[in-house]
């Protein structure tokens, strides 16, 4: 769940991964405030969205591509996917930080806007604003 | 597919490395030793192993929750992944335990010594 967040966020392996074990070193740091098997799954999904955020607002990011070896964004125009998951993807990557995140908290935890709303501490009707421009930017994207 | 199908499917969850593990455990380790998080706040040794042990353990659970979720709805790849995350799970676990036991025997070993100088 860490891993895959980070991965659909910001779309490097290698960053997902540094992301990822910062988390768990945290988690390990906070355990002694953890009630519960639910309550380390929640703080997880938090922590790590939040985090994401955090990373996609930095000015200068690493690869955002799925793969370690091709050049920075800024320097080469990426070419449209061929395959419609992977242009998904590289669709959901062009959306701004929060959107991003809302998208995959939605999309691969399955989470109601509600929980949304509660993970990235935003009202519930951002979350909505957020999952309805973004699936029209998605569907303009794959129409394009 | 509608829109929402096709978004499940490009952002289901994806494995990490097969050596992830390991390194955040490396990267933990570093972190103890950097933060003089060997003993825990009673000053005990390996406590703070024992808590990453409750967590180890459920870690374990949401991801047997989880694969049960998976085995209804998606694929024989997606379960593997899910399998992939208990072993994860386990792993840390069977390393903190020998971590635990090596910092319980130092201790026992300090104690020893300083009751017959």
């Amino acid at each position: 769940m860490v891993f895959s967040l980070a991965l659909h966020a910001l779309r490097s392996r290698q960053a997902a991964e540094d992301l990822a074990q910062e988390v768990f070193v945290e988690l390990y740091r906070n355990l002694a405030r953890l009630e519960s098997a639910a309550h380390v799954a929640a703080w997880l999904r938090r922590v790590t969205s939040h985090r994401c955020i955090d990373e996609l607002r930095r000015p200068r990011r690493r690869l955002e591509v799925f793969t370690d070896v091709l050049p920075d964004r800024g320097e080469m125009p990426v070419p449209p996917e061929p395959f419609l998951a992977g242009r998904l993807r590289q669709l959901v990557g062009e959306l701004t930080p929060v959107a991003r995140m809302v998208v995959v908290l939605r999309y691969q935890e399955e989470l109601e806007p509600s929980e949304i709303a509660d993970v990235l501490q935003i009202s519930i009707n951002t979350v909505k604003s957020h999952l309805r421009r973004s699936l029209a930017a998605l569907r303009k994207g794959l129409e394009a | 597919m509608n829109l929402d199908d096709d978004l499940r499917c490009a952002l289901k969850r994806q494995p990490p490395s097969p050596d992830f593990a390991d390194r955040v455990l490396a990267r933990i380790a570093r972190s103890d030793l950097e933060g003089g998080r060997g003993t825990g706040e009673s000053g005990k040794p390996g406590l703070a192993a024992l808590r990453w042990l409750a967590a180890a353990a459920a870690l374990t659970l949401v991801v047997g929750g989880s694969m049960r979720y998976y085995a209804y709805q998606q694929s024989v790849a997606e379960a593997e992944r899910v399998k992939a995350e208990i072993r994860l799970a386990l792993q840390i676990t069977s390393e903190k335990i020998a971590m635990v036991q090596l910092r319980l025997a130092t201790g026992s070993t300090y104690e020893r010594s300083g009751r017959n100088p």
